[in-house]
């Protein structure tokens, strides 16, 4: 007989149960959503690229990195964010996860709106939603977030409660010697008829290999008009996996925006419940990749009740051997009488390197419904570059002129001044970086 | 100010098709002799086909077409060797036959950003937003354009008129010395054409030099030439005063073509 030794695969720390001193200070509901959602995620793991949502996005790299939580307690200059402040915002800030009041503004929150720390939110039982946790392996970020879960930004607007200013939520991640792993997490709830602008911006300081795994809920009241804006800026080395979800009762009108630059790997998983008669939803995003940067969008919205609307844009600018991924689907519930959902996925490629993968997909249940989508992958216009050169701009010039326009169609959708502000701010500063044709 | 002498010019084609030279390419310009003074303005007429179109496109640095023989001297420099954005900082201006649309960009913006890149290589101060804004809303009243053109993306929606408008604002904006309409007359309608020939001779000076490439008289009823050329099969086949431009509208290009048949 002879003794055989198998050595298991060394695991990362961030793909090993979370520490028992991670439990330690937590509200008891915390902790058993947290111990159910880690047994659920390690039974399955990360999905492999023989699952369909993951065909284009292997995972498999990110388990050589030795990604680890940070504490959240470290110090972070009021420098660091003030060029990204708007003006009159309400500002919350989270650093690797963990809400940090001595960041945060919230002076022009108006009475009756509740800002705070999600573990403290999650402990005095606010979250009904959050009783029980089921994963899906097609969502890693979710279980992974939820076995993790620190802490995070918590949001509840009253019914009738208008705020003006924009909310600014910042998840900042640090980490200079060690890889960073962070779980931020972001729940809204806005009342009936309320309305608010939101920008969640996600802003890496480190300069090691890092990753993010977040999540987003925000829940839409009858009436309601939210406006939410995401923008990932996170630089070279960072990963990113999103889940975005929001659910929409009658007559209310959601918008959302994801804006992407920078970044290794980013898969965005965003899906919109239209639930409520009549609710309608604009979807749009931006992603532009470059190098060897991969972007991977994953929508999904549900018509599923009568009336509802929806129009969905997503605009792609690749350059070098950047990658990017758009699959949006579209369902109309039997229930969905009197749908109108309107899809068009574009692409600009700068170069002969860059790939994109664009899987439109309808599935129609009810039968008065209109629904159309378009997708199309193009080059620089020459006879546009012709024209504006003949105006005396140069090549460079001309080139980043052509490719702002193209990402116009999706700032102008941003409704909040502010909010359309800051975002085409973002995309100059990537289109500074562009190099010439 | 400008002197083309026996321009070839094409593009590439399929080996063999007709019209194919040795070298793989279609010509379209088979010669062109043309020399214009400052302060003139030169009329170009001639049949669908002939190479007018481009001709202007081969002045401004379009790269489809292909310079196969001749030359182009414009102020005294080889034309033919500047960049599109350096033959428009150098004073030639093209009024596009049909203005491209770019969608997502503001016409303001190109506008203000045109002028101050001529301005550059002026050597003068870049116009803030506030002085262009002044100095735009005076002209762009002059072409009688609604001031809400300013701020939709470039061409974008425009009707035919208007976008010829909108290129005639660039030429008074610009202020080339050297200006080529391609067929701006083209489909206006007859108080959109006296809007367009106000223009032109607003922009008109000593110093200056128009080319006017038109399929009709009418424009030259406004805007007096001082040479007529007709142009056939990518040369120009004669020239005279502006009484041959009436002579045309009278006679049409049969006659020409006849007579040049017979001496061949």
């Amino acid at each position: 007989m002879s003794a055989s030794t198998t050595v298991a695969a060394a695991q990362p720390a961030w793909l090993l149960p979370p520490p028992e001193a991670s439990f330690a200070g937590q509200p008891d509901n915390l902790t058993a959503l947290r111990r159910s959602a880690w047994e659920q995620f390690t039974e399955t793991g990360l999905p492999n690229t023989r699952r369909e949502a993951w065909r284009h996005t292997n995972l498999d790299p990110l388990k050589q990195f030795a990604f680890r939580p940070q504490a959240g307690d470290v110090p972070v200059s009021a420098e660091a964010l003030a060029p990204y402040r708007l003006d009159g915002e309400i500002g919350a800030v989270c650093v690797n996860g963990t809400f940090r009041p001595d960041l945060s503004n919230l002076a022009n929150l108006p009475e009756g709106a509740v800002l705070e720390s999600l573990a403290a939110a999650i402990g005095r039982g606010a979250l009904e939603q959050l009783q029980a946790f089921e994963f899906d392996q097609d969502q890693p970020a979710e279980g992974l977030s939820m076995a993790w879960l620190q802490d995070g930004i918590y949001l509840q607007v009253p019914q009738g409660v208008v705020i003006e200013q924009p909310l600014h939520f910042y998840f900042v991640s640090t980490g200079n010697d060690d890889s960073t792993v962070s779980f931020p997490r972001v729940h809204i709830q806005s009342g009936d008829n309320c309305q608010l602008a939101l920008v969640e911006h996600h802003i890496g300081l480190g300069s090691q290999p890092r990753l993010t795994c977040s999540v987003t809920r925000i829940e839409v009241g009858p009436g309601a008009v939210v406006e939410y804006l995401r923008l990932l800026e996170e630089g070279a080395g960072a990963h990113h996996l999103a889940s975005i979800t929001a659910r929409q009762q009658a007559g209310s009108q959601l918008q959302m925006t994801g804006l992407s630059t920078g970044g290794d790997l980013q898969r965005n998983d965003v899906t919109a419940a239209l639930e409520g008669e009549g609710a309608s939803h604009r979807m749009a995003g931006l992603y532009l990749v470059r190098g060897r940067e991969q972007v991977d969008n994953h929508t999904r919205i549900d018509h599923m009740a009568p009336h509802t609307s929806s129009v969905e844009t997503y605009k792609g600018i690749l350059d070098g051997q950047g990658r990017g991924i758009f699959t949006g689907r579209i369902v109309v519930h039997p229930a969905g009488q009197q749908t109108d959902a309107r899809q068009t996925n574009r692409n600009l490629m700068l170069s002969d390197q860059a790939l994109v993968h664009t899987d439109p997909q309808l599935e129609i249940f009810a039968d008065d419904v209109k629904c159309s989508h378009g997708s199309t992958v193009g080059q620089v216009d020459d006879e546009a570059m012709f024209y504006i050169r003949s105006r005396g701009i140069g090549m460079a010039e001309a080139h980043r002129l052509l490719v702002h326009g193209f990402s116009a169609e999706v700032l102008e959708q941003i409704s909040h001044p502010l909010l359309r502000a800051v975002a085409t701010e973002q995309v100059n500063r990537w289109l500074e970086e562009l190099p010439a044709p | 100010m400008l002197d083309i002498v026996d321009l070839h010019a094409g593009t590439a084609a399929t080996a063999g098709a007709p019209g194919t030279n040795g070298a793989g390419m279609t010509e379209i310009l088979t010669g062109i002799n043309l020399h214009i003074k400052a302060g003139e303005v030169h009329a170009i007429m001639g049949p669908n086909g002939s190479g007018k179109s481009t001709l202007a496109q081969v002045l401004a640095g379009r790269d489809t077409y292909e310079v196969t023989a001749g030359s182009v001297t414009y102020k005294g420099q080889d034309l033919l060797a500047l960049s599109p954005e350096d033959r428009a900082r150098n004073g030639l201006f093209l009024s596009f036959q049909y203005p491209v649309v770019i969608p997502g960009v503001n016409n303001i913006y190109l506008l203000q950003a045109s002028v101050n890149a001529i301005r550059k290589h002026r050597q003068q101060e870049p116009l803030d937003a506030v002085d262009f804004l002044v100095l735009v809303r005076e002209k762009i009243a002059e072409v009688q354009l609604d001031e809400s053109f300013l701020h939709r993306p470039v061409n974008e929606g425009f009707s035919g008129g208007e976008k010829k408008r909108n290129e005639i604002l660039q030429m008074l904006l610009l202020e080339p010395s050297l200006a080529v309409l391609d067929e701006t007359d083209s489909g206006l309608d007859i108080d959109a054409l006296k809007v367009i020939a106000e223009g032109v001779n607003r922009y008109r000076r000593a110093d200056r030099a128009l080319l006017l490439i038109t399929h009709y008289q009418r424009l030259l009823n406004y805007v007096e030439p001082d040479r007529v050329h007709v142009l056939m099969d990518g040369r120009i086949v004669k020239s005279g005063g502006p009484e041959l431009a009436r002579e045309l509208e009278a006679g049409g290009y049969a006659p020409i073509q006849e007579a040049l048949a017979a001496a061949r």
